[in-house]
């Protein structure tokens, strides 16, 4: 290659380029057998399901196909009711693009009874000061459901 | 925010659209930047084994050392390999599947540093190790001191 003539670099400029960008994110999502079962218990009746590992005997809330532990399929399905244990709670201040709601608001960690794992969801009727750790919470489900976990409006203190 | 898309059987569907819209400094790569735009190609340069690196890193992935030295690259480089995908892919830019008629490449450029790149030459059987690719340019009025300034590689 006797094309390259080795130009010098000196006149190229080097004050920073600031870039915008406007990123484009178009994905479907097909939650699958599990995954629609889980969301029609919700939507048509109002159940929260788990389904449970043949070998570990744990219970899943969100479902899945696979115990992440075994690696057993899964298809014993349990049905929950709905109530559970505050584990953990964060409450969002800060605004920001694409935020499921108004802030403030608080998503917290809730572990049905039943089940093994923690279903994330949205904290409510309740002022965000006084939520605690170890409360017993209960769903609070829409009027009108779609079929997505957000047909849970939100987690309330029981009682 | 989540539209549900009708009619999916037996499995629900969602779909996400997202403009995702945010500002970046290129920093020490603006000087890449800016000789794009100019049509040329730089690297940096390493000074522990003269390796250069496209696009520029401000320190050697190597040997852990501070480049500042820039070097020219040329317009032309040696076809290393070439690959071409037969079937629909994902865009980056857009998340849609799309079909992707050209080439891709790999390049030594004359200046020593690596890229890759897309290719005119369709024929993958044309495409062998060692022939000369040239880079063919948007006009300069529509460069963007990106990459994709160099539209495609055609062998010379």
């Amino acid at each position: 290659m006797t094309h390259h003539d080795k130009k010098g670099v000196a006149d190229i400029p080097e004050d920073p380029i600031i870039v915008e960008v406007q990123a484009h994110s178009n994905f479907l999502v097909t939650i699958g057998n599990t995954g629609h079962k889980f969301l029609s218990e919700i939507k048509d009746n109002k159940t929260i399901m788990g389904i449970k590992c043949p070998q570990c005997k744990k219970v899943y809330v969100p479902p899945r196909t696979h115990c992440p532990t075994c690696f057993a399929k899964m298809s014993e399905w349990v049905k929950l009711s709905g109530q559970g244990t505050l584990e953990t709670f964060t409450i969002v201040r800060y605004k920001e693009q694409y935020m499921p709601k108004e802030p403030p608001y608080a998503y917290g960690v809730i572990k049905l009874n039943g089940a093994d794992t923690g279903v994330v969801h949205f904290i409510g009727g309740i002022d965000l000061n006084k939520i605690k750790v170890g409360m017993k919470m209960e769903p609070v489900f829409k009027e009108q459901r779609e079929g997505s976990i957000l047909d849970i409006e939100y987690f309330k203190p029981v009682g | 925010m989540l539209k549900k898309e009708e009619p999916q059987d037996p499995s629900v569907a969602f779909r996400y659209p997202r403009v995702i819209p945010y500002k970046h400094s290129l920093g020490y790569q603006s000087k890449f930047a800016h000789a794009l735009k100019m049509g040329r190609i730089i690297a940096t340069k390493c000074p522990v084994d003269g390796r250069c690196t496209v696009p520029p890193r401000i320190v050697c992935p190597m040997h852990h050392v501070r480049q500042t030295e820039w070097v020219d690259q040329g317009q032309r480089g040696k076809l290393l390999s070439a690959f071409k995908i037969n079937f629909p892919m994902f865009d980056s830019r857009t998340g849609e599947l799309k079909s992707w008629e050209y080439p891709i490449v790999a390049i030594e450029l004359e200046g020593g540093a690596r890229m890759d790149g897309w290719c005119a030459e369709t024929d993958t059987e044309k495409l062998k190790p060692g022939i000369i690719l040239e880079a063919v340019w948007r006009p300069a009025e529509e460069r963007k001191g990106r990459v994709d300034d160099i539209i495609y590689w055609k062998p010379v």
